[in-house]
């Protein structure tokens, strides 16, 4: 018995030390669960919500968009959205010469749509270039009222009834809902201050339209976003509005049909072309798109600068849109995901990852894409747990977060680096009339 | 770094050869934070509860009041093998669900020379060589490591010269003072890593970084007390004071090629040239006490209670001399924590064995649970075994075992550098002193 006494403590000891010397087991990833019912989704929203990035749309990239990442957290596996082959519509662009940085889709082939004959609704019916507006309202949508092409509603709408009617017919438990950043982007884009609607027409707009999505599915819970301030994202901030003498080293502002700019002034992407041949600086002014070029002293368009003023009045209609949409989402008990802030954040602080600090940088700070306005996969993959942190908090949900690492891919717009020319760039060749199909700029007052 | 090493050898080799001291070599942290309590093999045995009834040389470590009570002059030779497993799950956002990842097996030794003598009736004095801090991390696969961008590789190495007197106030009161000369340094290494342009956010090595500092000396001072209230009971407390040492060193940055000359040109204009790096290490005060109890002659039991002021560690400043625009400060904020230990010792006439159990509370907070230091609450089970032999059995040979059993540690998606996931270390150790008296 003594004996026994003695050995049984240390075996159990041995046993003991011989579980804990074993390796972790991996972890699995946790189902979502919660308040909220996710079993069928339905992401409504403009390019954002499409998945588009570099330019366009293309199968590869849509799928690391946030809605299929959130469908997966919340283990809808059967989510669908409309697929375009490589090389995407409109061709992605993709880094033609990294040092110089010329950024092109010329080349490139146009892609095709491969589920166009789907039966039922995408899931996914994010639509490039969409307004609030089109949501509940299909006038709009191939009469090409606002100057913009019918394509993606062609693609992604079908002919097939509004979005909201679409929307309800995949009776859904949970809808995401992404509108408003079309109706700034493009006077912004533009360079110009003329948002419409107003921040009092949107807010009645937003009303109606809510109010037609929860009569249309009132099963459904809903996540809103709010809208970013647009000129925080590289298409406004990639190009300075000073540069410096070439001679004194002194401060030597652009030039614009105004003038000189001012500090406050922002010199949009469209304007690379034009810089990378001296237009918009100054005689003896440095040129940091092309040094050898120098400046011709020939102003820059009205198009391709956002003045402090016209910035001033895009930012007031996103606070206004931003007070509407904080306080529809409070009045319904939606999930607010806040964009505006992130966007914040990755133009102040940046945001961390992987031991990097990622910025709002064109091409470098990797949160996003060649076209300067649309996220990165990464970018995609932040936004989508900004969504599950919302929803998590409104819901008293538990879905697991976004593996970053999985959403962050090294090839996304194909870089493709060659040899040296003396420029520094960013030129993006074509960029006129990428951005205007891009975001078109509205001169007519939405109905 | 083994060249520094030598370095050192050659400065302080004198008296470790003198007193036939084995090399000295680093250890991973088996306490909180990066302590080492494994510093005797009798004290051991019984889980390091002996503040209050520590009567062999270790006494230099575990209470140096004790030394008024030891006879003669006594030599202790003594070091412990620890072998750690750690392994790490991965959870979202990084580095995943399904991640596992797994540091190297390696054992890591720990020596330990203590010399007390007693000068006359009351008075006693002791020096030593110990190791009470340490860190060792060497992560499998350095450049698959998902966490590479923390760290790949980390060693802290330490080694204590302490010296105390002592003095027996009465046959009740014992008290002690000294000082300690703590030499440290410290290495990092990881990888540097940076968004492909124009990717989608995915990053590609592009910078093996690693830090050397020499070894450096900091100062502090300790001061003990024992007292015996009856015959059957033994109190026993000592402090001893914060180490700051001021480490300086070397910082490389080699390149690593990323098959894109372009990038690779723009990359090698921003990497910083090799040059001297500075930090500060920081190492806690100890408050310890302890109560013993002896219900027989062959009987001690003991419980003692160990409060360590971890809140020293609150960073750990890296500040290089040619690019002050990459200096950082690797934030810790580290809570003070308590430790309790309870053991027991049983003379029989051919040996003694010893048996304890320790609770050691994890210092570091939530946000600080790193691929550097995946600190956790530990519980520690301790058995040993002790030998005289020789005439009047002035030789002592004591043998412990030590199975620590960390606690499972998640970072619960606070982690610092964003490295998510959970932490499962388990440490085996096993120890021996060889004492002997004149």
């Amino acid at each position: 018995m003594r004996i026994r006494a003695r050995i049984v403590p240390a075996m159990a000891l041995a046993a003991l030390a011989a579980a804990g010397c074993g390796k972790i087991a991996a972890i699995s990833q946790p189902a979502a669960r919660g308040a909220a019912d996710f079993r069928t989704y339905v992401a409504l929203g403009t390019s954002i919500t499409a998945g588009f990035v570099s330019g366009g749309l293309v199968v590869h990239l849509q799928q690391h968009g946030f809605p299929d990442l959130f469908a997966r957290q919340v283990g809808m596996a059967d989510f669908t959205l409309p697929s375009i082959s490589t090389d995407g519509i409109p061709p992605l662009l993709r880094i033609a010469s990294l040092s110089p940085l010329v950024v092109s889709s010329a080349g490139r082939t146009l892609g095709s749509p491969t589920n166009l004959l789907q039966a039922a609704p995408y899931d996914n019916l994010g639509v490039p270039e969409a307004l609030l507006v089109d949501a509940a309202d299909s006038s709009f949508y191939y009469s090409n009222p606002f100057g913009r092409p019918s394509t993606m509603f062609d693609l992604i709408v079908r002919h097939r009834g509004t979005l909201l009617a679409q929307a309800a017919s995949l009776s859904p438990t949970f809808v995401t809902f992404e509108y408003g950043a079309n109706e700034v982007l493009g006077p912004a884009t533009s360079g110009s201050g003329s948002v419409t609607p107003s921040p009092a027409e949107f807010a009645g707009l937003l009303h109606l339209t809510l109010d037609g999505l929860q009569a249309a599915a009132p099963a459904a819970k809903v996540a809103i976003f709010n809208v970013p301030d647009v000129t925080s994202i590289p298409f406004f901030t990639t190009f300075p509005p000073l540069t410096v003498s070439v001679t004194t080293g002194a401060p030597v502002p652009l030039l614009g049909t105004g003038g000189a700019l001012s500090s406050g002034d922002y010199v949009l992407l469209t304007a690379a072309e034009s810089l990378a041949v001296g237009t918009g600086f100054a005689a003896g002014a440095y040129n940091y798109v092309n040094p050898v070029a120098g400046g011709n002293g020939r102003p820059l368009d009205d198009d391709q600068v956002l003045t402090a003023s016209e910035a001033a009045s895009v930012q007031s209609a996103v606070e206004g849109y931003n007070a509407a949409i904080a306080g529809e989402a409070a009045a319904r008990g939606f999930a607010l995901a806040d964009f505006h802030g992130l966007l914040a954040r990755a133009s102040s602080t940046g945001l961390r990852f992987q031991g990097t600090t990622y910025t709002s940088a064109y091409v470098i700070g990797g949160l996003f894409s060649l076209d300067g306005v649309h996220p990165t996969d990464l970018g995609y993959g932040f936004i989508a747990n900004l969504l599950i942190d919302a929803v998590n908090a409104t819901f008293h949900a538990r879905i697991p977060p976004v593996d970053l690492s999985a959403a962050a891919t090294l090839t996304s717009s194909r870089m493709r680096p060659v040899g040296a020319e003396g420029r520094l760039g960013p030129v993006i060749q074509d960029a006129r009339r990428i951005y205007s199909e891009m975001f078109p700029m509205r001169g007519t007052p939405i109905p | 770094m083994r060249a520094r090493a030598s370095g050192l050898a050659t400065r302080i080799g004198p008296l470790l050869l003198a007193a036939g001291a084995a090399a000295i070599v680093n250890a991973r942290a088996f306490g909180a934070g990066y302590s080492l309590y494994e510093q005797g093999a009798a004290a051991l045995g019984m889980a390091g509860a002996v503040t209050a009834s520590v009567h062999d040389a270790s006494a230099l470590f575990f209470n140096p009041a004790a030394l008024a009570q030891l006879p003669g002059t006594q030599l202790m030779l003594g070091a412990t093998a620890l072998s750690p497993v750690t392994s790490f799950a991965g959870t979202n956002p990084y580095p995943g669900y399904g991640v596992t990842e797994e540091m190297k097996r390696e054992s890591f030794f720990t020596p330990t020379l203590y010399l007390t003598r007693r000068l006359a009736d009351r008075w006693a004095v002791g020096a030593g060589l110990d190791s009470p801090f340490g860190l060792g991390v060497d992560w499998k696969r350095p450049d698959q490591f998902t966490g590479r961008y923390v760290i790949t590789k980390a060693d802290l190495r330490v080694l204590n010269g302490t010296l105390s007197a002592a003095c027996a106030v009465d046959s009740r009161w014992g008290v002690a003072l000294g000082g300690d000369v703590l030499f440290a340094e410290a290495e990092l290494h990881n990888r540097e890593l940076a968004p492909a342009p124009g990717g989608g956010g995915g990053q590609v090595d592009v910078a093996k970084v690693d830090l050397t500092t020499d070894y450096k000396p900091g100062y502090g001072w300790h001061v003990a007390v024992r007292f015996a209230p009856a015959a059957a009971w033994r109190v026993g407390a000592f402090y001893r004071s914060r180490v700051i040492v001021d480490a300086d060193g070397d910082a490389t940055f080699t390149q690593i090629p990323t098959g894109d000359p372009v990038f690779d040109a723009a990359v090698a204009d921003s990497l910083p040239p090799g040059q001297g790096v500075s930090t500060t290490l920081r190492f806690p005060a100890i408050w310890s006490a302890g109560l013993a109890w002896m219900p027989t002659a062959a009987w001690t039991a003991e419980v003692t209670a160990d409060f360590t002021e971890w809140s020293v560690f609150s960073d750990l400043p890296l500040r290089f001399d040619r690019t002050p625009s990459i200096d950082r400060t690797i934030v810790e904020n580290y809570d003070d924590s308590w430790q309790v230990r309870v053991g027991a010792e049983h003379r029989l006439p051919a040996f003694t064995y010893r048996f304890g159990y320790y609770f050691d509370q994890a210092a570091a907070p939530t946000e600080s649970v790193t691929p550097l230091l995946p600190d956790a609450n530990r519980h520690g089970v301790t058995l040993g075994l002790g030998l005289g032999f020789g005439p009047e059995k002035r030789w002592t040979l004591d043998v412990y075992e030590l199975a620590l059993f960390v606690e499972r540690r998640s970072t619960e998606m606070r982690e610092r550098d964003g490295f998510d996931g959970e932490y499962k270390t388990y440490v085996n150790a096993a120890g021996m002193s060889l004492g002997h008296r004149w």
